[in-house]
């Protein structure tokens, strides 16, 4: 077996490469101290080419990290060229445009050399418990007002750390230990992934990454443009309408679809333009999201890699909030981006109408919660998610996480982390949307502050006025409500918890699918015995 | 034979229960095998233990403890025959147990399921109650409440056994009890399991998750162990049945029974990682070994340090998809660390989706088997492979009771694999061997890694069907050089159960700063759990027996989210703050690769093992007349030769004790059959045990 390629050896060094990368994800994940790291697992962790390819992801991962990272490091090496980097290096960097979209993330990057010449990049990505500014703040105007924006930096230089960017870091956010701690175990994953595909390399006598990375980026590709193929040519439209934090405007997703053969073109043309609020997404965050969601339909046994994208095309036109021009707030580009899988899906249920499952109750939602616990500051941010959209075959699940991949946190550790009690966490049945198959449920919770100083809550609110769409005759699923001692609010602004104020959110179920008269009556009885009132 | 001393170990598996009988005062065993009852699986035990007794003409009465390991409580999450369970919380949170921790196994599958909860909604309950993370009661217990639900429970919803799990209930489990006791005193007859006693840790799904499973399996478990003492005593067995726990400790099977079964949900994965410590221990100076167990449609690795298996604080039960973590229930309590990866000899090579060549996890079973089995299988498998290349003799199949046909083998492999991909027949098997094998060696390393061991310093305690066949080149992608296939390797568990000694696992909860924290306070809690240990294994070593309090602190960062147990010396030894905090520093380093940031240190709980002395087992192979001599001889494919090597057949029982022979060879036994590469030696250690030696250096040249 000569070729150092064959379908065997190519299956042999592609299992050891994602187990390079599985064993320094775990190692970020054990070792970073925000809970939204570790209890909400929203970090990610990659192995890039030399000029920045997707070649390969842990097993678990956020969809839009994995989309952007690529796009992080081809802009790491426009400022710092591959001439000039040397071992030791790590580049760092939160600027939302060439990046996951918003502060909070921050993306770092490690050039890997193999005798001298570099060979490819360890990336990570992870959410810190907090980045200064005012934090997910509904109505700021700008990008400024969100927190500390980090240029391309290097964070290390040949291996001495930048001691004046650490500490400029330290001094603006509210939480300096722990976002210097997580940073530290990002880049302590870089140097396990570095070293694992240098033993990977070693191994097998290889004298470069993309040997490997190119056999399999061809590969995916190869599968995407068959799956694509077997999609009737076509353009298929739609329209999603969203809210905005102003009820009067309401913000539009035009998203158009063309199938060609083989290939594909997303194109967002017609959709609103950006506003003064977080509610934009840049354009990187939003090519994520919608390659992810034609991944999930098309191709979702193959590898990601660059290979799954280089058949599809997905432009928005610069100025609307799909892409968004500097100085745009950003904060809450997930409260809209996630829509984009939103967006495609119903574009493509024209194409595929028995292969495409009802709207989800997208987007993630949560509070972000700050103030004072005893005599030290604390910042966290807890996220719940409604329930998925109902399959051509089954129900959807309830509570689940889509189109991110964000756990909750458990309340008893919520309540040693934070000054507040929950009072309620409970699924909501009603939330669902009826159909053959009925969308999973949605969730009730509920918190009470428990502390003398107040209670800082932001929430991002959506799906107030526009639930997730039913398919094929099922029924829309619920709609989401913020409840302020009670009384129903519109969540606009922070709200502010005085000692044995409480905060309640519903958030919706998915969508159904086929027509609620052609339930199976076993599913039917399950249903009332358990979920009736 | 004045001084025999017999002890009976029972090993339910899922074609086959295997007894073994040893007489401890001279070594002497002996192994049985019969046909598993899955129905009522303490009816083949019972078979097999009147059989061993029979061989070795030993009446029942000589025999002085009985060991068993048993799927019995796994069985039941995985066919969903437990009992109707119901479970009560305190009030806003009886859906958690459904809504779980909201993440997906997979990321790309629309199609993804969550397992269905073993309470549904109509068998789960509220009671108004609230104490807070700091344990002060905000709401009393409403008793009329629990009153309330359990009738409800009971009553209405049909229920058999009940869960109980409140929230901080880890910590202050006063509500917990008090409402345990009220669903006692109410329903005598009902099972109740709470979650404080089943898995006193942190986090409520994971904890109530936990306890349901328990009292789900509980009915079941109880009248099964019932069954099995009152059919020993019937053969004169007067010693009560201990069973082996997940923790790789045995209890008394009735008291286990009662108050946690959850424990031994991976009895006999947790026995067979038992018995290769046993082996690593017997054969080698430094017993640090990689356990590798592959059957039929898994493969089960566990790594043991210095003699003895590693812990998991977490794990899963009854996958939806069963090798993805993240789609069973989870279970939130101390076992033996297994990774188990879908790779057997039954796993189906295919083409995949990128035209690459896979393994499995799909697996052809027991039925309709591998092509070569001629039972209607046509998808070529590990074994299928495994034959091709020279590694099984298909005439010597379970001892010859089974003829394996390679031309079958040859013409599916040829049709689905080599043809597609352009290879020839030889090259495809060669690729299924070694694509299985690299499956399971990146999901050791990664394992591994997390464990913070380096492999190159580890043997490999090689067992199952499978296992001895795909050691050696498993080994050489780890660069381990050095491989065990022990005497006895057929029924491994069953050593496992003779060689694990009388353990019990307890936690208490425990927040402080490691700097200000109440060392009398520790110090109590650890006497505490001490007498909790002591009277939960009287039954099996009397009052007063000797035993050991094996302390570990979890530390963490403040902050940090994952705490390391720390090793706290043992009994009364001082405890100190410094002590524990350079303990933490170490084992930091070890599973990290680096310092710890400097921040200060906080205990997030107390652990302890109450441990017994492990039973001084020794076995005694029986000695033949051994020629030393290859009984013949057949081409086998190496890939270090990058080709078929004319290659020497041996009989296991025709090995020498002593002389090292270099490879290639073949050695073949009933159950399965070893392969020593042309790089490679080996020899018959005095226990019988086959050694293989593959060098320095093994690595790289894969």
């Amino acid at each position: 077996m000569s070729d150092d390629f064959d379908p065997i050896s190519v299956e042999v060094m592609w299992t050891r490469l994602i187990s390079a990368i599985d064993e320094a994800a775990l190692t970020l994940h054990r070792t970073s101290f925000s809970t939204v790291v570790r209890e909400s697992f929203d970090y990610s962790c990659m192995v890039l080419g030399p000029e920045g390819q997707s070649v390969a992801q842990a097993t678990r991962s956020i969809p839009s990290f994995i989309g952007t990272l690529p796009m992080s490091v081809e802009a790491f090496l426009e400022k710092y060229p591959a001439d000039t980097l040397q071992p030791g290096d790590v580049i760092v960097s939160n600027d939302p445009w060439i990046g996951t979209g918003h502060l909070p993330d921050i993306t770092v990057a490690a050039p890997i050399f193999l005798d001298g010449t570099l060979i490819g990049f360890a990336g990570a990505i992870a959410h810190m418990a907090d980045i200064g500014g005012r934090r997910r703040a509904p109505d700021a105007k700008e990008v400024y007002e969100e927190g500390l924006q980090i240029p391309i930096l290097k964070l290390y230089d040949a291996g001495r750390l930048n001691e004046t960017l650490m500490a400029i870091i330290r001094q603006n956010v509210r939480a300096p230990d722990e976002v210097a701690g997580d940073i530290h175990a990002m880049v302590g994953a870089c140097e396990r992934m570095s070293a694992g595909v240098l033993a990977l390399l070693q191994e097998y006598r290889l004298m470069d990454l993309m040997g490997l990375g190119d056999k399999i980026i061809g590969l995916t590709e190869a599968a995407m443009r068959r799956a694509i193929s077997d999609v009737p040519d076509g353009v298929y439209e739609a329209v999603t309408p969203i809210d905005s934090f102003d009820s009067a405007n309401p913000l539009e997703m035009r998203c158009r679809i063309e199938v060609r053969g083989d290939s594909l073109d997303v194109d967002f043309a017609g959709t609103s333009p950006q506003n003064h609020s977080p509610l934009n997404a840049v354009l990187g965050y939003t090519r994520a999201y919608s390659a992810y969601a034609l991944k999930c339909l098309l191709s979702p046994d193959v590898p990601n890699n660059q290979g799954g994208f280089r058949p599809i095309r997905i432009s928005a036109p610069e100025g609307c909030f799909l892409n968004p021009r500097y100085p745009a707030a950003v904060e809450a580009r997930a409260t809209v981006g996630h829509y984009c899988t939103s967006a495609v899906f119903n574009a493509m249920a024209l194409a595929m109408p028995d292969r495409t499952p009802a709207e989800s109750g997208t987007p993630l939602h949560g509070f972000a919660l700050s103030g004072q616990k005893g005599e030290r500051p604390f910042a966290t941010i807890v996220f719940f998610n409604g329930g998925f959209g109902a399959r051509p075959d089954s129900d959807g699940v309830s509570t689940l996480s889509f189109p991110t991949n964000v756990s909750v946190t458990p309340t008893e550790v919520l309540e040693r982390t934070a000054p507040v009690r929950v009072t309620q966490r409970a699924l909501l049945p009603e939330s669902a949307g009826a159909g053959r198959y009925r969308g999973g449920f949605g969730q009730s919770i509920e918190i009470e502050s428990v502390s003398d100083h107040p209670v800082i809550v932001s929430i991002l609110s959506q799906r107030l006025r526009f639930p997730p769409a039913g398919r094929q005759g099922g029924e829309d699923g619920g709609l989401e409500r913020v409840l302020f001692n009670g009384g129903e609010v519109e969540g606009g602004k922070p709200f502010q918890l005085r000692r044995g104020d409480r905060l309640a959110l519903e958030l919706p179920g998915g969508g159904g699918f086929g027509p609620a008269d052609a339930r199976d009556p076993i599913l039917k009885a399950y249903d009332r015995e358990n979920y009736d009132a | 034979m004045t001084d025999r001393r017999f002890r009976l170990a029972i090993d339910v598996g899922g074609t086959f229960t295997d007894v073994a009988l040893i007489d401890d005062a001279s070594g002497e065993v002996w192994f049985g095998k019969v046909l598993s009852t899955p129905d009522d699986p303490s009816r083949g035990s019972l078979v097999g233990a009147a059989e061993a007794l029979e061989r070795a003409g030993v009446a029942g009465d000589a025999v002085q403890g009985v060991v068993h390991a048993t799927t019995v409580a796994t069985n039941a999450v995985l066919e969903g025959k437990g009992a109707a369970t119901g479970l009560i919380t305190t009030a806003g949170f009886r859906d958690v147990l459904e809504m779980g921790r909201e993440s997906r196994y997979d990321i790309y599958d629309l199609g993804i399921q969550s397992p269905p909860p073993l309470a549904p909604r109509r068998r789960r309950a509220e009671v108004r109650e609230r104490i807070d993370a700091d344990g002060d009661v905000l709401t009393p217990l409403a008793r009329e409440d629990v009153e309330q639900a359990a009738r409800r429970l009971v009553d209405t919803a049909g229920v058999r056994s009940i869960a109980i799990c409140l929230l901080h209930g880890y910590a202050y489990p006063q509500h917990e009890r008090a409402a345990a006791e009220i669903v006692a005193e109410l329903f005598p007859d009902v099972a109740v399991s709470v979650s404080h006693q089943v898995s006193p840790e942190i986090r409520e799904f994971e904890r109530a998750s936990t306890t349901v499973v328990d009292a789900y399996v509980k009915p079941l478990v109880q009248s099964y162990v019932g069954r099995l003492n009152d059919g020993m005593k019937a053969l004169g067995v007067t010693p009560d049945v201990a069973m082996m726990l997940s923790n790789g400790g045995i209890g008394p099977a009735e008291a286990v029974a009662r108050s946690y079964p959850v424990r031994m949900i991976e009895s006999g994965p947790a026995a067979g990682a038992i018995g290769a410590a046993h082996y690593a221990k017997d054969a080698l100076q430094r017993p640090d070994a990689l356990a590798f167990d592959m059957g039929g449609t898994t493969a089960k690795i566990s790594v043991i340090r210095d003699g003895a298996p590693s812990i998991a604080r977490e794990f899963e039960v009854g996958h939806v998809h069963r090798f993805k973590r993240g789609s069973g229930y989870p279970l939130q309590i101390s076992a033996i660390e297994l990774i188990e990866i879908g790779a057997g000899g039954g796993s189906i090579a295919h083409v995949g989706s990128l035209g690459l060549l896979n393994v499995g996890p799909q697996s052809a079973g027991a039925s309709p088997g591998p092509v070569a089995y001629d039972q209607g299988g046509d998808d070529p498998t590990v074994t299928d492979a495994d034959l091709l290349l020279g590694y099984l003799n298909p005439k010597n199949f379970l001892g010859g009771s089974m003829a394996l046909d390679v031309d079958a083998a040859a013409a599916a492999m040829r049709r689905r694999i080599a043809e597609p991909l352009g290879l020839t027949v030889e090259q495809a098997a060669w690729g299924v061997h070694t694509i299985v094998n690299e499956r399971m060696a990146a999901a050791t390393r990664a394992h591994a890694a997390e464990r913070g061991v380096d492999l190159r310093r580890f043997a490999m305690i090689a067992f199952g069907g499978a296992g001895p066949a795909h050691a050696y080149a498993l080994a050489r992608k780890l660069g381990i050089s050095s491989v065990i296939c022990p005497f006895g390797a057929g029924v491994a568990s069953a050593i496992g159960c003779l060689a694990a000694p009388p353990a019990v696992d307890l936690a208490a909860a425990y927040f402080a700063p490691l700097d200000t924290a109440d060392w009398k306070a520790v110090s109590d809690s650890y006497g505490t759990m001490r007498a909790a240990g002591a009277a939960a294994l009287t039954a099996l070593i009397g009052a007063g027996g000797a035993l050991v309090l094996e302390r570990s602190v979890d530390v963490r960062c403040l902050g940090q989210g994952y705490a390391v147990g720390v090793r706290a010396g043992d009994d009364d030894a001082p405890l100190s703050a410094a002590d524990i905090a350079s303990g933490f520093r170490e084992i930091y380093r070890d599973i990290y690769g680096y310092n710890p940031p400097n921040v200060p240190l906080e205990i997030v709980g107390l652990r302890a093992r109450v441990v017994s002395a492990s039973p001084d087992l020794r076995l005694s192979p029986a000695t033949g007349v051994a020629s030393g001599r290859p009984k013949g001889s057949r081409p086998v494919y190496f890939e270090a030769a990058d080709g078929f090597l004319e290659t020497p057949i041996y009989d296991r029982e025709d090995l020498e004790f002593g002389p090292t022979t270099p490879g290639p060879a073949i050695i073949e036994e009933r159950e399965t059959s070893i392969v020593v590469g042309p790089d490679a030696t080996f020899r018959l250690d005095p226990a019988a045990n086959v050694v293989i030696d593959l060098g320095e250096a093994s690595i790289g040249d894969v």
